[in-house]
């Protein structure tokens, strides 16, 4: 169940522009999401990702444009974004000389809808002791906490921030099913920037694939693993044909075999380039969307 | 506010820790000197009928302890938002729900606490000390005025500019050693500021110049750092 009581989108970015000196971290970028969908951000180091979300939660200025969480611009209403969006960041800075019931004590008394049974729920789910210090928490339970801070106010929308960097296996699979939990029973908007593709196709409903503070895709990732083929041919004389794949993604040629990966694809992709002068046997291949990522990133590099 | 409170307190535990030192400090000398002088052949002499020796010297702590808050007060000023960015626990607090008005009243409640608390404590023992010297059958020394006055109001001023200077310097970066070595400096800065334009305009008045420039300069400059650096932390979007 959703609290979300605006019809319009849970986040908006709208023009979303970054410039740190001659450097654009975060470019014209646009984007909405669903209210109750999960969107997961990805791209490489550098990409923007965090860049956009501290634009999002209001710690950081746009040079241009605007970010608005559940109708609340981040820059004008930080404070009652940050009320009723839940924020769990890449370097968890919780004051280390708390006691983890001081740090809930001390949220707690910052929120209005705070959910002592929430709170309960979450501490018990992770095993967390409300007597040990932060300093002595393992990176693995610091990330838990972030998120039972996150969660326990019962926010409308939950911000992940590559909360899972660095994280072992086994407490990865721990935080996933603590945000999997949430998703489930709160029907929250979840948006989660990460490296780790496995987490996305786990989680998410949505994908976004950024690059140089580009979107370079915005998609259901359904649709974008059926749309998106890697075409393999072989040339006759190593030449590529006069007519090229519309919505090419990225290419290689090694030899007499043409690597392709297409954008809506369609099986008329394929006659149209069986019947291309020169291309012997075509192929093609479905692709995971660990490959559908670097084959984006390298078509973005090879034109940059 | 009350969980802030608590948090700025317990953030600042170092310095709390370093201010009480500093503030039984002198008492401590002054302690340890009776003690020796108790064990001397004979007493010193320092003129009868004259106030007690312990008298005298528990007054001349009281007012170095009071000259010693500068430091803390100091120290709170630098680390008062320069700490939190040290630690990064700025970042954290930036996606709290939690205004920086609130965070900047918290901030002001522990200084002026600490500056209430030190100042009261040895205003008290003045105070005692006083009375005691009252019914102490001895000379009471005839005490004007400005001999109280005088270095009070220079502990205030000078207090307030430490404070101030270091509050700004805390607001702008994320040094709180940086902040705090400018909250030091800034009373001899402006000494040697004064002492240099006293020299060019009327090396004749000098003393006076310097004194009364001092004493006219220090609020000044106090209110104009801290509003600056208040302002700046005030409007600041980022941690």
């Amino acid at each position: 169940m959703t609290t979300t009581t605006e019809t319009g989108p849970a986040i908006e970015l709208v023009g979303l522009t970054k410039r740190f000196g001659r450097a654009t971290a975060v470019d014209r970028l646009s984007l909405s999401v669903t209210p109750g969908s999960t969107f997961g951000l990805i791209g490489p180091n550098g990409a923007g990702k965090t860049t956009t979300i501290k634009m999002l939660m209001g710690v950081l200025t746009p040079t241009a444009g605007q970010a608005r969480a559940l109708g609340i611009d981040a820059l004008a209403e930080p404070l009652r974004l940050r009320q009723r969006v839940g924020y769990v960041p890449e370097s968890h800075h919780v004051d280390r000389w708390m006691r983890v019931a001081e740090v809930v004590g001390f949220c707690r008394s910052l929120y209005g809808s705070w959910n002592d049974q929430t709170c309960r729920e979450m501490l018990d789910l992770f095993e967390l002791d409300e007597r040990k210090k932060v300093r002595h928490l393992s990176k693995g339970m610091l990330v838990k906490l972030s998120l039972v801070l996150a969660v326990s106010h019962e926010p409308e929308v939950l911000v992940l921030d590559e909360p899972m960097a660095g994280l072992d296996p086994l407490a990865r699979e721990e935080f996933l099913d603590g945000v999997l939990r949430t998703i489930c029973e709160r029907g929250q908007t979840v948006l989660f920037s990460t490296h780790s593709l496995d987490d996305v196709q786990r989680l998410a409903d949505t994908v976004g694939i950024l690059y140089g503070g580009r979107l370079l895709v915005h998609r259901n990732i359904e649709e974008l693993l059926a749309t998106t083929k890697r075409i393999r041919a072989t040339l006759t004389d190593g030449r590529l044909p006069d007519r090229l794949p519309p919505s090419m993604i990225w290419q290689r040629v090694e030899g007499r075999e043409w690597l392709v990966t297409v954008g809506e694809f369609t099986e008329e992709t394929v006659r149209q380039l069986r019947a291309e002068e020169g291309v012997e046997h075509v192929e093609v291949i479905d692709l995971g969307l660990e490959e559908l990522f670097k084959d984006f990133i390298r078509g973005q590099r090879a034109v940059s | 506010m009350k969980w802030l409170l608590w948090r700025e307190y317990r953030l600042n535990r170092l310095i709390r820790i370093v201010g009480a030192v500093l503030l039984v400090l002198p008492y401590v000398f002054v302690l340890i000197g009776l003690v020796a002088l108790s064990w001397a052949s004979e007493p010193p002499s320092i003129g009868v009928p004259s106030p007690p020796p312990a008298i005298v010297a528990f007054g001349g702590a009281a007012f170095y302890s009071i000259f010693l808050s500068l430091l803390t007060l100091t120290f709170l000023g630098g680390n008062a938002f320069a700490g939190e960015r040290a630690d990064r626990s700025a970042e954290y607090l930036a996606y709290l729900p939690l205004s920086r008005l609130r965070r900047l009243a918290a901030k002001l409640a522990l200084a002026l606490g600490t500056a209430v608390s030190i100042w009261g404590f040895n205003i008290l023992v003045l105070l005692v000390l006083y009375f005691v010297l009252l019914v102490t059958p001895s000379e009471v020394p005839s005490v004007r005025p400005d001999d109280v006055l005088g270095p009070a109001g220079l502990f205030v001023v000078t207090g307030l500019v430490m404070f101030s200077v270091a509050w700004l310097v805390s607001s702008l970066q994320s040094s709180p050693a940086f902040a705090v070595c400018s909250g030091l400096i800034s009373p001899w800065l402006l000494v040697i500021g004064l002492q240099a334009a006293a020299w060019i305009y009327d090396p004749l008045r000098f003393g006076l110049i310097v004194a009364v420039g001092y004493a006219v300069t220090c609020p000044v400059l106090a209110v104009v750092c801290f509003s600056i650096g208040t302002w700046y932390y005030l409007r600041r979007v980022e941690p």
